[in-house]
């Protein structure tokens, strides 16, 4: 049953996805009952945040939440974050470092101004409302950078410790000369903010407790050299031991640009649990990937299938006539939330990963 | 009725002031004065072209200067001008474009709920729009009833929001948003590991 709470002694990784386009968080039950939360997704017809609905269903008070990481400012992790904040008023904030936090509020207003002419849907809104939110109630925020821990967490003779592996010393610096160049080529032209890049700057995680390792992919990509993404957390972090990781998310929806053969040789134990959110609109998770993973793991859970559907919304024949006539195609990004649970108990020994689907998640297998 | 002013110069106006709302609507009335404004328009052109000693403090900028209605009262959107009635719009950003189509995430301003991908030839854009289109822009798709030569037919009409420019206020503004907003923001240092 999806409405029950865990024991005080498991650990539980819950990865909540819409289908694409409309968020993926992933909440996490460290210790005896502290929650953190990890990115924001929304129920599109009702704009609720779907890890406050999924805390309330297991009946979890919403002040035992101790931290929201947004692990970079997309829309698909980033919808519904202020929400978030705001109602859980115990939670500290955390988010991907940049140099100069003055020049980065700078873009965010800017781009709040032209909203208000009307000229801005971007994502960099729902991220100044968040600052916003922890700025009026005096909670902190933690910039988030490789090999700091971002939370502790000491219980039952345990520590449940949170380690960011990203972004990387050159990912922050290139990310401040890139936000240099937003803000002077704002504001001329009514375009939404282009940010080519803020997977680089996605926060990937591993959480410690015990001998157990949990590692969380966020949208973290490969990266060009040793010094950018994965492929600088393999070569260069310093929070890696001996201990490999049994439950990961994998990143970027499971696309090309997220895997790394090392990932797996260094972090990642063979036949660990794998999850993933699929980005359905966009094709991700391709096939081809996916024959990839199973070559490390035969338990893969999806939030959805990846099943496409070409349709545009229904509406009225007279109305769908014109449309046909006006667009080469029109598809509706469909929303359908699905949920992969996974709980271990972290006191019994050789204790392992027990894994729920919920709703639209799917176990993926080669048929 | 509102100030003097020429009907051009109130439209390019309304235009900046008032982009394309999901809320427009023109009614009859609204419908009948803008007529009654386009006829009075008119016969001041005539009068100038049939009488080249009309006096030439009555323009502006080479346009009549009329007492003419405030058209920000009755009408919000360039687009509605041409829609009698609109039954289907969304607000689009463009995500990518090649020299013939252009892709464009797709909010249902009606319905609301779930957004569409939509893909579109490039030669449906107005010229006037052609050097709007680039990716992040922002347009309005609307589907609905036009008039032409008195008849009415379905029809879809693609517009681009026009230019917003921040000026030196807005950014003064926008900085002392930033010490309003953010003055108390705390960060909680944490050393590496």
């Amino acid at each position: 049953m999806i409405t029950d709470k865990p024991t005080q002694s498991e650990v539980e990784i819950t990865l909540i996805g819409t289908g694409g386009g409309y968020g993926e968080s992933i909440i996490l039950k460290v210790g005896i009952d502290s929650w953190i939360i990890i990115d924001s997704c929304i129920n599109p017809f009702s704009n609720e945040p779907l890890s406050i609905e999924y805390l309330s269903q297991i009946g979890v008070d919403t002040t035992k939440v101790i931290l929201i990481v947004c692990t970079h400012w997309h829309n698909d992790h980033i919808k519904g974050l202020a929400k978030v904040l705001s109602l859980c008023p115990n939670a500290e904030f955390c988010f991907s470092a940049v140099h100069d936090l003055n020049k980065f509020l700078l873009l965010c207003e800017l781009d709040n101004t032209k909203k208000l002419k009307g000229g801005s849907i971007s994502s960099t809104n729902e991220f100044s409302d968040c600052l916003a939110v922890i700025n009026n109630r005096g909670t902190y925020f933690t910039k988030a950078q490789c090999n700091l821990v971002l939370n502790t967490v000491k219980e039952t003779g345990l520590e449940f410790s949170l380690y960011a592996l990203s972004p990387s010393p050159k990912t922050i610096s290139d990310f401040d000369s890139e936000l240099s160049q937003l803000i002077t080529e704002f504001g001329k032209r009514n375009t939404a903010i282009i940010n080519k890049s803020p997977n680089d700057k996605s926060v990937a995680l591993l959480l410690k407790f015990g001998e157990h390792r949990v590692l969380l992919g966020a949208d973290l990509e490969i990266g060009k050299d040793e010094y950018e993404g994965w492929r600088h957390i393999v070569k260069h972090s310093k929070v890696l031991d001996e201990h490999k990781a049994n439950l990961y998310k994998l990143p970027h929806h499971g696309s090309e640009n997220g895997y790394l053969k090392e990932i797996f040789d260094i972090l990642v134990n063979d036949n660990s649990t794998l999850k993933l959110t699929p980005f359905r609109i966009s094709g991700l998770p391709k096939k081809e990937m996916m024959d990839i993973y199973l070559t490390h793991s035969d338990k893969i859970y999806l939030t959805s299938s990846t099943i496409v559907s070409k349709k545009a919304k229904k509406r009225n024949s007279s109305i769908e006539k014109v449309i046909n006539r006006s667009v080469i195609s029109l598809i509706e990004a469909k929303f359908s939330r699905g949920i992969v649970r996974s709980r271990i108990d972290f006191l019994a020994l050789g204790s392992e990963w027990t894994t729920e689907l919920y709703e639209g998640a799917i176990a993926y297998n080669k048929t | 009725m509102g100030k003097s002013a020429s009907l051009n110069t109130i439209y390019l106006e309304s235009e900046e002031k008032y982009p394309l709302t999901d809320t427009t609507q023109l009614t009859n009335t609204n419908l009948d004065i803008l007529n009654n404004a386009v006829k009075r328009y008119s016969d001041v052109l005539n009068a100038y072209q049939e009488d080249v000693t009309y006096k030439k403090e009555n323009f502006d900028n080479g346009y009549p200067l009329l007492d003419l209605p405030e058209l920000s009262d009755i009408y919000d959107s360039s687009n509605s001008k041409k829609f009698s009635k609109k039954i289907q719009s969304w607000k689009g950003v463009i995500i990518s474009y090649t020299n013939k189509t252009f892709t464009a995430k797709l909010l249902d301003l009606d319905a609301g709920g779930t957004f569409e991908i939509g893909e579109f030839e490039k030669e449906d854009i107005s010229p006037d729009d052609l050097n709007l289109l680039s990716e992040g822009a922002i347009f309005y798709w609307s589907v609905g009833h036009y008039m032409e030569n008195g008849q009415s037919v379905k029809r879809s009409d693609i517009r681009f929001q026009r230019l917003i420019t921040l000026d030196e206020n807005d950014i003064e503004n926008t900085k002392l948003n930033i010490e309003r907003r953010y003055g108390n923001l705390k960060e909680r240092k944490i050393d590496n590991r």
